[in-house]
């Protein structure tokens, strides 16, 4: 509602003071009311009794004087003997004695016997009056005049008059009674004759109420035991008191008129105080409300302040003044926002460093990426990842903690050799480092040198480990299009160089390829299997000794239905690491032993070689089933291994091949030359055939060297007693410069590219109808 | 004795008169109750003889009240006022004709007044307000006072049509008497009047 707490303070209280303010005022208001009402009643009241104490004073005065006359013995005689001048000169006699207004003797018979005006009226009423009481006393009624009257009785012995003496009322007597009151009063008399209105009898002017007598008598309302009338008109109350009237059909009532105005004018005074009190007290509860919110709201405003500032990540810092609650709450928020700080700055560095080594994990190296991409050239920044070799050998010997140092102990060393590089962790066993080189040259050569000065032994307390780094490098403005980042091209590299034996390697696009599109090759592989899109194609092998085709190399081909010819080398590395390799051999073999049944129904019989991976070689189960098949159809199959197929389990493949051999199966070592070409293994294997690697082949017309290397081979493998085979033949030349060297069999595109089986049976046909096929080749 | 008397009138009136009979008349209040000191007369026509009666003309002060309360009086003769107190009276009369003032100055103070005329005389006394009396004066033989029972009964009153009045000192009617007119037979007659009497009675 309020954009300030302050003001909503002050407001608030404001308001409330001015709502007790108003309460108070309102209470002293109606307390003075009712305490000047009660004033008034109890002046009333007093005025009442004195009123009364005069009234019954003057009657009992005139009671007595009355009395008298009526027990005078000769005045009993003049009214008994109806003397009237007698009785006339004795009521005159009183009168002035005595001050009355009026006497006048009642005969029963109602006749008036008066020193006033009254003589020889008959009034009956007054008969009735002092027959129902002979000693009556109240207001009576003379001529339209009040008076104050008693009467006394008579007797002489029996009843034979009254005497009435009277006062006049509503002139003096009021006048007498308002000046014995100890408040300002007016007196009033009222008198009801009969059904008559009320009448004021008062006789005096300038004290009048202009309201009506029954107007007044209808406002009376009790108020505890008085009988009272608001007078608003006059600005008055009045109290009533009735009379007695002197006998029946006359109601006298004396109204005591109190004047509120003075009453008033006391209470407005008192009133105006209360307000003047009262807005000062506002004044000064506005001003000190305000200051006291001020002092309130100030630091509250100032930690709303640091508190938006907190959230924008800043650290805030609240002054903190005095002792009070807010104060606490600043001095705790301060703590709390040097906390925050701490914390975050923790978490930062949790967050970028490695838990075990405290060395920078991934996601540091990659925002000094970021920060060295503003810098510099992407083509001249390089991700380099060195990876320690064995080294899950390693930690199984020495333990996590000593692995850690160890990893933290070679990390160091880089540092040193990389000034001003950030080295971190990647993963367990890799350190990255990226930075900027003038070029890839520049670049392999500095981690060469890295990984040549870091390959020294550790030593970790008694321990002393040998260090073998192999290095992954790649470019930063290179082969973004991989979907991996940087230092994961690097670690690629690192797999690369391993696979390749070599201690550094860039990152090789080629050889990574798409691996995510070999993750679904596999399914539509096995697929492809089942729905015959594969086939296989023979390559013709030329027998240079007898100038035949004596045998085929099988190899395997899919047409996929969208991807058509999909190459060997983009799924069968990968069948070889998904364990697919197994079923797509086991079809191949199949397929070798029934195309060889068709050959041989055509009348070519040929040895058909196979690919089999190293992987299978050493697997007992793909050697049964092979040996059953092979059985079963009397097939001649040849397997074409590589020497590295042996590594891993040589007891077991040499076990294997030996198992072959036995069965009639020809073993030929393929791709020779390309990898690690060993010595030790060549004597092992009890293979037949060596396939040397189509570059030396290739390459022979253009240098010695490789001829030198070909013909040197040639010569090996006859001295081990196998037969030679030269892939890649792909001239002439090249396939009469191999028959002067020795070699036994030629393969390549001279002598044919590898068939489909129906293309194979018409290149035979067509073989078998000329000759000599080598002259004519082509 | 006092029957011999009455019997002994009786025949002087049976003497006089052809014919004579008793009236007794029962006096009651409105309510019924049988209203005491009422007093029965009848006119006394032509040839009735001088009334006398035979209860003594007297009205004593005793205990600063009058005795008898109401007393019938032929007119004429003189009533005994003894104050049989021990302190003085002022027995006065203020009534028509009757006017007198007597000052009984102690104990056996008897002295009499003659009430010359035919009415009531009432009797106070000026220095006891409460003694108040009455004196029936008549004219007439045939009066009677009604007794606690309210009965008066008039002896030997002549037969035939007659007027029968009763008065009490406190009767509501003017002059405080009624009138009726009544049948006097041989023997008993009997007659009920009611009488309203003022308040001031009432005790």
């Amino acid at each position: 509602m309020f954009k300030r707490l302050s003001t909503e303070l002050t407001l608030i209280y404001a308001a409330l003071f001015g709502a007790v303010m108003i309460l108070i005022a309102g209470a002293v208001w109606l307390a003075v009311e009712d305490n000047s009402r009660q004033a008034v009643r109890a002046e009333m009241s007093a005025s009442s009794a004195v009123f009364d104490r005069l009234w019954k004073l003057r009657a009992d005065q005139l009671s007595q004087t009355a009395d008298l006359l009526a027990r005078d013995f000769g005045f009993r005689e003049a009214v008994a003997t109806g003397d009237q001048d007698t009785m006339l000169s004795a009521l005159d006699n009183i009168q002035s004695r005595i001050g009355i207004d009026t006497a006048m003797i009642v005969l029963p018979d109602g006749k008036i016997l008066s020193t006033g005006t009254e003589t020889g009226i008959t009034n009956p009423a007054l008969v009735t009056a002092v027959e129902a009481n002979p000693e009556a006393s109240g207001v009576l009624m003379l001529q339209g005049a009040p008076y104050q009257a008693v009467a006394a009785p008579v007797n002489a012995p029996t009843l034979i008059g009254w005497v009435i003496f009277g006062k006049k009322l509503g002139g003096g007597d009021l006048g007498e009674l308002e000046s014995l009151s100890a408040i300002p009063l007016t007196a009033h008399l009222y008198i009801k004759e009969g059904e008559q209105p009320w009448k004021s009898a008062d006789t005096r002017e300038t004290k009048g109420i202009t309201v009506s007598g029954d107007e007044l008598a209808s406002r009376a309302f009790q108020d505890k035991d008085a009988l009272l009338i608001n007078i608003p008109e006059n600005n008055s109350i009045a109290g009533v008191k009735s009379l007695q009237g002197f006998g029946a059909g006359v109601t006298p009532a004396l109204l005591l008129e109190y004047s509120l105005t003075v009453n008033q004018a006391s209470h407005r005074q008192m009133l105006a105080t209360i307000l003047g009190i009262g807005l000062a007290g506002l004044l000064a509860l506005v001003i000190g409300s305000w200051f006291v919110s001020g002092r309130v709201t100030g630091p509250i405003s100032g930690l709303r302040a640091a508190a938006s500032q907190l959230t924008r990540g800043e650290v805030a810092d609240v002054r903190v003044v005095g002792r009070n609650e807010i104060a606490e709450l600043a001095s705790n928020f301060n703590t709390m926002s040097q906390e925050i700080a701490a914390r975050e700055k923790r978490i930062i560095h949790l967050a970028e460093h490695d838990q075990e080594t405290g060395l920078p994990n991934v996601r540091a190296l990659n925002e000094r990426l970021a920060v060295m991409r503003q810098q510099n050239d992407p083509a001249m920044i390089f991700g380099a990842v060195l990876g320690v070799n064995r080294f899950d050998q390693v930690r199984a010997a020495i333990g996590h903690t000593l692995s850690a140092r160890l990893i933290e102990e070679i990390a160091s060393r880089i540092s040193t050799q990389l000034d001003g590089v950030l080295v971190g962790r990647t993963t367990t066993d890799t350190i990255a480092a990226i930075f900027v080189a003038e070029s890839e040259d520049e670049a392999m050569r500095t981690v060469a040198a890295v990984i040549e000065l870091t390959s020294q032994p550790v030593r970790l307390g008694t321990d002393r480990i040998d260090v073998l780094l192999t290095g992954g490098l790649a470019r930063d403005a290179d082969d973004a299009d991989t979907r991996l980042s940087l230092l994961e091209r690097a670690e690629v590299a690192v797999e690369q160089a391993r696979t390749r034996r070599v201690p550094l390697a860039g990152f090789d696009r080629k050889a990574y390829g798409d691996p995510s599109a070999a993750l679904s090759l596999m399914g539509s592989m096995i697929q492809g299997l089942d729905r015959g899109e594969f086939f296989l194609a023979h390559q013709p092998k030329f027998h240079l000794r007898t100038g035949t085709i004596a045998s085929a190399e099988a190899l395997l081909r899919w047409r996929h239905p969208t991807r058509n010819m999909i190459p060997p080398d983009s799924f069968i590395g990968m069948a070889e690491e998904t364990g697919h390799i197994r079923p797509l051999t086991d079809w191949v073999i199949d397929r070798a032993i029934a195309d060889q049944r068709a050959m041989r129904a055509a009348g070519h019989d040929l040895e058909i070689s196979v690919n089999v991976s190293g992987r299978l070689i050493a697997n007992e189960q793909f050697a049964d089933r092979a040996l059953r098949q092979i059985r079963r159809a009397d097939a001649r199959l040849c397997f074409e291994i590589t020497e590295t197929a042996i590594i891993d389990n040589p007891k077991l493949a040499l076990n294997v091949m030996a198992e072959l051999r036995a069965a009639n199966v020809g073993i030929s070592i393929d791709d020779y030359g390309s990898g690690l070409s060993s010595l030790s293994y060549l004597r092992a294997i009890p293979a037949q055939e060596l396939k040397i690697d189509k570059l030396f082949v290739q390459n022979m017309a253009h240098g010695n060297s490789d001829a030198l290397l070909v013909k040197s081979t040639i010569d090996l493998a006859h001295s081990l007693g196998m037969k030679i085979t030269a892939e890649g033949v792909e001239t002439a030349e090249t396939l009469a410069l191999l028959q002067t060297m020795g070699a036994d069999i030629a393969q390549g595109y001279y002598i044919a590219k590898p068939l489909p089986l129906a293309d194979f049976q018409a290149f035979m046909q067509q073989k078998a109808n000329t000759a000599p096929a080598h002259s004519r080749a082509r | 004795m006092l029957r011999t008397f009455i019997l002994l009138c009786s025949v002087i009136s049976l003497s006089a008169q052809a014919w004579a009979g008793d009236l007794i008349v029962k006096v009651t209040t409105p309510d019924g109750k049988p209203l005491a000191d009422a007093v029965v007369t009848l006119p006394a026509g032509p040839g009735a003889p001088k009334p006398s009666f035979p209860w003594k003309l007297e009205v004593a002060q005793r205990g600063k009240q009058f005795e008898p309360f109401v007393l019938i009086a032929p007119v004429g003769a003189s009533v005994v006022f003894p104050n049989l107190d021990k302190f003085r009276h002022h027995v006065y009369s203020f009534s028509k004709g009757n006017k007198f003032e007597l000052e009984l100055f102690g104990r056996e103070d008897k002295r009499s007044v003659p009430f010359k005329a035919v009415g009531v005389a009432a009797l106070g006394c000026n220095i006891h307000d409460q003694m108040v009396a009455f004196i029936r004066v008549v004219d007439t033989p045939w009066a009677a006072k009604s007794n606690e029972a309210g009965e008066a009964q008039v002896t030997g009153a002549p037969d035939g049509k007659t007027k029968v009045t009763v008065w009490h000192p406190y009767a509501k009617a003017k002059d405080q008497m009624v009138a009726v007119d009544a049948v006097i037979a041989a023997g008993v007659t009997k007659l009920t009047v009611v009488l309203d009497v003022s308040a001031q009675h009432a005790d």
